[in-house]
């Protein structure tokens, strides 16, 4: 039986309470977590992942280096994200943030 | 004249071990020497060394451009929270891309460079530090 959307989130939330403790967790909880909130999942997983990924990049305590890498991974959903037509404005939003703090590294990469 | 990518991709190769080596030199006052060893520190500190890591993966760098793209269009219709973050990605798009010391914050610690080699390196070295602090945008005018 597939969990509901809340019970989703709330193990999410669990992985993200993990990161925020320790940020060496963030490598392995990003790319386990990607499949999760991709473009075709409901609005509440696309919207809290969105934000995820928004608070990954921003956070001082990841390292360079560590988000470099993940950069590479995220940026193609990111691209899915805004060419997704009628996507939601907060989802936007964070994706938006989340390309502010990886145009950067991406630049760094090529 | 070696290009500057090519100056960077040997010393990726052989820079640890070559500091290893000139520091020994250096440590004896032997003069050509320490003028390499700064050439390979000037060499480390421009922006040739460290910007362009995977030149090839050209697909990671399409993708960004059209997320750029893309958000550059949703300046005119979307509602003024998105519009703001679209705002803070053109800012950090600027910053990026612009040349010189606002984009390499290492190129502003040049000025100190010549405090910390004084009393190290000799009076040729000092007037090349100079030279560079002058142009921090050209590298290449002083190697």
């Amino acid at each position: 039986m597939q969990p509901t959307t809340q019970e989703t989130i709330s193990q999410l939330e669990k992985a993200r309470k993990l990161a925020l403790g320790d940020a060496a967790y963030y490598p392995q909880i990003v790319p386990g977590v990607l499949p999760i909130i991709g473009p075709a999942a409901a609005l509440d997983l696309r919207r809290w992942g969105a934000d995820f990924l928004a608070e990954t990049f921003s956070s001082p305590a990841v390292s360079a280096d560590a988000k470099q890498n993940m950069s590479l991974q995220v940026v193609h959903m990111l691209r899915q994200y805004l060419e997704t037509t009628g996507e939601d404005s907060a989802v936007i939003k964070s994706v938006v943030q989340t390309a502010t703090s990886i145009y950067q590294l991406v630049f760094k990469h090529t | 004249m070696l290009q500057d990518s090519f100056r960077a991709t040997i010393s990726v190769v052989s820079c640890v071990m070559c500091m290893q080596t000139l520091s020994a030199y250096c440590s004896a006052r032997i003069a050509p020497y320490r003028l390499c060893l700064f050439h390979v520190h000037v060499l480390i500190s421009s922006p040739s060394f460290f910007s362009i890591s995977n030149a090839a993966d050209s697909q990671t760098w399409q993708t960004m451009a059209t997320i750029k793209s893309n958000i550059l269009r949703r300046m005119e219709k979307e509602p003024s929270g998105v519009k703001l973050c679209c705002i803070k990605f053109i800012q950090r798009v600027v910053q990026v891309q612009t040349p010189g010391q606002v984009a390499d914050p290492r190129v502003r610690d040049m000025k100190y460079l010549h405090l910390a080699f004084h009393t190290e390196i000799d009076y040729m070295c000092s007037d090349l530090i100079r030279m560079r602090s002058l142009s921090p945008l050209c590298p290449a005018t002083i190697l």
